[in-house]
């Protein structure tokens, strides 16, 4: 008889054991679940947010506003094909004087004594840089365009 | 129970029948009361797990915010997005939101629209406060939030406000590519271009790319736009083909429209910025089509460029009389009717040819014909039926028949090349070579073209074209408008068609404007050489830069037209 409770204390200890583990497999399982379905919703709202990003950067990248831009804010000029040249002989040499970085000698840091900077004389007034010059911009941003497309419904 | 093992055993020694049902009656016991241990663990273990383990996961932060979400309801495919060649966007879809409203779960009307009112700088107070008072369980506040709205209108924490996922088509080029992409509904059909020729495929989610460059499109458009307002033009298209492969790099239409904005097929306004005068409309369009008449001329006859033709009188064809715009009153060689665009000597030269013979090759160039093409506003040419002596005639200098430019683009690019036919395409496919094996005219012919399409530029009238170290070849057509069977002398269409470097020509560009005015600086001439030239020579110095095409300076004896100058009278043009 002895042995048959012992058996039987094993099956009931078997049985709470699998439940246990049965519990635990189905609770991972759930969690898993869950955050599945938090990356799956958090990936397309990325997605949606890479989508609008590339749309955005589209628009501001448009090669009519880039041309504006540089005409306002760059001296650059249109290339012209005089400007194009496919000789080497026509690009003029480096400049040999610089300091080569094969020559460690003179790039070595040369200590500066204090002394010899002239004493803090009172410094000449800051000259405010020039201001930019500003057009009123004429360039509709991204989410005005957004609105633009729906004239009409409020 | 029995507890001395002794008794139990000699209990379980009884024989017969008692003992048998005994042990049956002890089994149902056991069994019976191990089933409701099991149950009661069970209803333990799940109340450990509500109270303590679910708990514990509901602090988790992470969790918390997960168990709110719904799982995502399937995603509907998007429609799919249009690229220019080099991947840059030409049309997307975004997911806009429309916020709405249930005025019977807001608790304060007031200050719901107050709040609503800020976030929305351009709608009123009293308007959405009005709304908010409606006795409908579902108001439309407001379309096409953008993300920061949204996020201002949760801030509120109105759980009677809330949204819809909508779908909105964005163009971010504007018009740039208006005519080629196309436009579409608001529920996702295509109404015009590949929008609308790829309408299923790009709902389908399949991506489409285009073998437009938007840099090219650019220029190109700059440079038309440019055109139409120094001579107060109504229109004008342009396009800028690969003549090897027929890959359309820009194709622009003016005027043009914002496919963002929507359009109104009911009003005439809208209806002319839609119409796609590059594949659609059909012209008249002139002297271009000498390339192909002096093509077909030089294919059928294999004379030397010295034949002469006696351009000294106007030619008279039963009623009608030709005469030349740029006179020149005199016996010409083949190159010199080609340069000064002798309309009396090129029409001798369409009568040698033979009117069959001359409407076959224009159909082998595929002039005659509504085009293949990748977007369905396609033009059909109209040709004269039946063809008599005198559309001979007409038509070796571009009167008595219309095309679209595009052809005219396509059928030069075919003879440029080398003479093997060349089919206008607007998707890019990489995998597809369309390298063309069907030979229109023979190679000797596409490069006698060549060089008398070069003489053109460097001597004849079109001068204004070339571009220093690009080599450029072309042919001018000024052409007068047709109204009411009446050519009108001040409507013109001047065009001009040119491909570079003409050694080898890798481009071709053409350029039409319609109804241009002369200005002051052309003279008061409105011909393709002041108007159309010009702007093609502006196209090629654009392309040069963005393609990064080094130039090649020729000395003068090595120009592919200077074996063509011994033919050419001393008397030059201009």
């Amino acid at each position: 008889m002895k042995h048959v409770r012992i058996r039987t204390i094993a099956v009931f200890a078997i049985a709470g054991l699998a439940g246990a583990l049965l519990l635990r497999t189905s609770q991972s399982v759930q969690i898993a679940e869950e955050k599945l379905t938090a990356l799956k919703t958090s990936v397309a709202q990325e997605k949606d947010s890479i989508q609008m990003l590339n749309a955005e950067w589209a628009y501001l990248n448009n090669p009519e506003r880039l041309e504006r831009l540089s005409k306002e804010y760059l001296d650059l000029m249109p290339p012209q094909p005089a400007s194009i040249t496919t000789e080497s002989a026509a690009i003029p040499a480096k400049i040999e004087e610089l300091p080569s970085a094969a020559d460690p000698a003179v790039l070595t840091a040369q200590p500066v004594s204090v002394q010899a900077k002239p004493p803090a004389t009172k410094l000449p007034a800051k000259t405010s840089p020039a201001p930019i010059k500003s057009k009123p911009s004429t360039d509709k941003d991204f989410t005005a365009l957004l609105k633009n497309i729906q004239k009409g419904t409020p | 129970m029995i507890f001395n093992p002794q008794v139990r055993r000699n209990a379980s020694k009884l024989v017969g029948e008692r003992s048998s049902s005994f042990d049956l009656a002890r089994g149902r016991l056991v069994l019976l009361s191990g089933l409701f241990v099991l149950a009661y663990m069970m209803l333990a273990a799940r109340a450990i797990d509500l109270t303590l383990i679910q708990a514990a996961i509901s602090d988790n932060t992470e969790a918390s915010k997960v168990s709110e979400y719904k799982p995502p309801a399937p995603v509907a495919i998007r429609r799919a997005d249009i690229t220019d060649r080099n991947g840059e966007l030409l049309a997307t879809t975004l997911k806009t939101s429309t916020l709405y409203a249930d005025p019977e779960l807001i608790s304060s009307k007031k200050a719901t629209a107050e709040g609503l009112a800020k976030i929305f700088p351009g709608t009123s107070y009293g308007d959405l406060l009005q709304k908010l008072q409606s006795e409908t369980r579902f108001v439309r506040l407001r379309r096409d939030l953008t993300p920061a709205e949204q996020y201002a209108v949760l801030e509120l924490g109105e759980p009677g406000l809330a949204f819809q996922d909508e779908d909105r088509r964005v163009y971010p080029q504007g018009e740039l590519t208006s005519h080629l992409v196309g436009y579409s509904s608001v529920d996702r059909q295509g109404l015009g271009g590949v929008e609308r020729s790829f309408n299923n495929y790009l709902n389908d989610g399949d991506a489409l790319r285009l073998t437009v460059d938007i840099r090219m499109q650019h220029a190109l458009r700059r440079e038309l736009k440019k055109a139409m307002k120094d001579f107060n033009a109504i229109g004008a298209s342009g396009v800028i083909m690969d003549a090897r492969n027929g890959e359309m790099l820009a194709g622009v239409s003016l005027p043009d429209f914002d496919p963002n904005e929507s359009i109104d097929l009911k009003k005439e306004n809208d209806q002319k910025k839609v119409f796609n005068r590059l594949t659609l409309g059909t012209y008249e369009l002139g002297s271009v089509f000498k390339i192909f008449s002096t093509a077909a001329f030089l294919e059928t006859h294999d004379v030397p460029l010295s034949t002469t033709f006696d351009a000294s009188q106007p030619l008279k064809i039963g009623k009608f009389k030709i005469n030349d715009y740029h006179a020149e009153n005199r016996v010409m060689t083949i190159p010199e009717i080609f340069m000064h665009s002798s309309n009396i000597g090129t029409a001798l030269m369409g009568e040698a040819t033979g009117g069959e013979r001359l409407k076959k090759f224009y159909d082998d160039f595929g002039l005659l014909q509504p085009l293949e093409f990748e977007i369905h506003e396609v033009g059909k040419p109209q040709v004269p039926s039946p063809w008599r002596e005198i559309n001979t005639v007409t038509a070796s200098y571009g009167h008595g028949i219309t095309t679209t430019p595009l052809q005219v683009a396509s059928a030069v690019s075919t003879i440029v090349n080398g003479g093997t036919l060349v089919q206008p395409h607007l998707v890019l496919n990489e995998d597809e070579t369309r390298a063309g094996d069907e030979r229109i005219i023979s190679e000797k012919t596409a490069h006698r073209m060549r060089q008398l399409m070069r003489l053109v530029v460097t001597d004849g009238t079109g001068s204004k074209a070339d571009v220093e170290g690009y080599n450029v070849g072309g042919k001018t057509g000024t052409a007068e408008k047709n109204e009411g069977g009446r050519y009108q002398k001040n409507k013109l269409i001047s065009s001009f068609v040119a491909a570079f470097p003409i050694e080898d020509p890798r481009y071709v560009v053409y350029i039409v404007v319609d109804e241009p005015k002369g200005n002051k600086e052309s003279y008061n001439y409105a011909t393709a050489g002041w108007v159309a030239a010009p702007a093609a020579s502006r196209v090629i110095t654009s392309m040069a830069s963005i393609l990064g095409i080094p130039p090649e300076h020729l000395p003068a004896n090595q120009d592919l037209s200077s074996s063509l100058k011994q033919y050419v009278s001393v008397k030059s043009h201009e």
